[in-house]
């Protein structure tokens, strides 16, 4: 015979370890802020490269620093994968940034290199790309400040249509600072915070 | 005090370190033996005995993968396990609304 104190004390505690394993796997937002340094970076380049009308180092620098970006986002990505554990939900955020990484790093290259899109309108595609995968991020966690930044891109990357100049590469910095690196930053504060619980 | 059979629970998945196991496997898709004894706070010896006892009832599986180098124990939970956990719970909430 069994109290009914215990039964309840024991569907306490299964709700906890659900509670506290679900919670396991907190998104550091390391490599949102790596990406949202390496890309404001870059564009600020590009932006100040076609004001002194030194066309041919564009290319050439996004090549460099989408490379970089990869290499370190890869080293990383490792040291995530010895964290011990995984949930499904986990698995389908990074294939989304996975897949959303791969399509921009393709589209980008190949759709300027090849002249198919303009250099200016490039930001524009990238910025709904970002948009759409924020969008599945909030989804999948419930996270608000991730659905905000969906919204953000888009609203953003549909602006970015009708900006046909240079000043294309200050918007989307100023973008990706609002809605991927800040974020990105509260994200690694609340993970260090919890950390140290 | 209301008391109530016990008998209706699954003895296997009715101790404190195998309930917080279950509970464990049940929400992730796989956990490393490191990451169980350091969330349930259990010893080597005790959580490797309880963990056997899962693993011999299929409510569980261990898969054994090397992580740098080293051999890392990875486990999950099966199909059995799930539906042996479902009835567990549905039970308690039975005693409980009884």
């Amino acid at each position: 015979m069994e109290n009914k104190n215990a039964v309840q004390e024991n569907l306490e505690y299964i709700k906890q370890v659900i509670l506290d394993s679900k919670n396991m796997i907190r998104e550091k937002g390391d490599i949102a802020i790596l990406w949202g340094i390496v890309i404001i970076i870059a564009q600020l380049s590009s932006f100040f490269l076609i004001r002194a009308k030194e066309y041919s180092y564009i290319g050439w620098m996004w090549i460099i620093v989408i490379a970089s970006g990869w290499i370190i986002t890869i080293i990383l990505a490792k040291k995530k994968d010895r964290r011990g554990v995984s949930t499904s939900a986990n698995k389908i955020d990074s294939a989304t940034w996975v897949s959303t990484g791969i399509t921009m790093t393709v589209v980008g290259f190949a759709g300027s290199f090849s002249g198919m899109i303009s250099g200016y309108s490039i930001n524009g595609l990238m910025a709904m790309f970002l948009g759409n995968a924020f969008f599945i991020t909030g989804m999948i966690y419930n996270a608000k400040m991730f659905k905000t930044a969906a919204v953000g891109w888009w609203i953003g990357g549909t602006i970015l249509f009708w900006i046909k100049n240079e000043y294309t590469f200050i918007v989307f910095a100023i973008m990706m600072l609002l809605f991927q690196t800040i974020p990105g930053i509260m994200l690694y504060i609340k993970y260090k915070k919890e950390e140290a619980k | 005090m209301t008391e109530f059979d016990s008998n209706l629970l699954d003895e296997l998945i009715h101790s404190k370190l195998r309930l917080g196991i279950m509970s464990m496997l049940i929400s992730v898709d796989y956990a490393e033996f490191s990451v169980i004894k350091n969330k349930l706070q259990a010893t080597d010896g005790n959580l490797s005995a309880n963990l056997r006892k899962l693993e011999e009832a299929e409510y569980i599986k261990v898969f054994k993968t090397f992580v740098l180098r080293k051999p890392q124990s990875r486990y999950s939970i099966t199909e059995k396990g799930k539906s042996a956990f479902e009835n567990y719970i549905s039970n308690l909430e039975k005693l409980i609304n009884n």
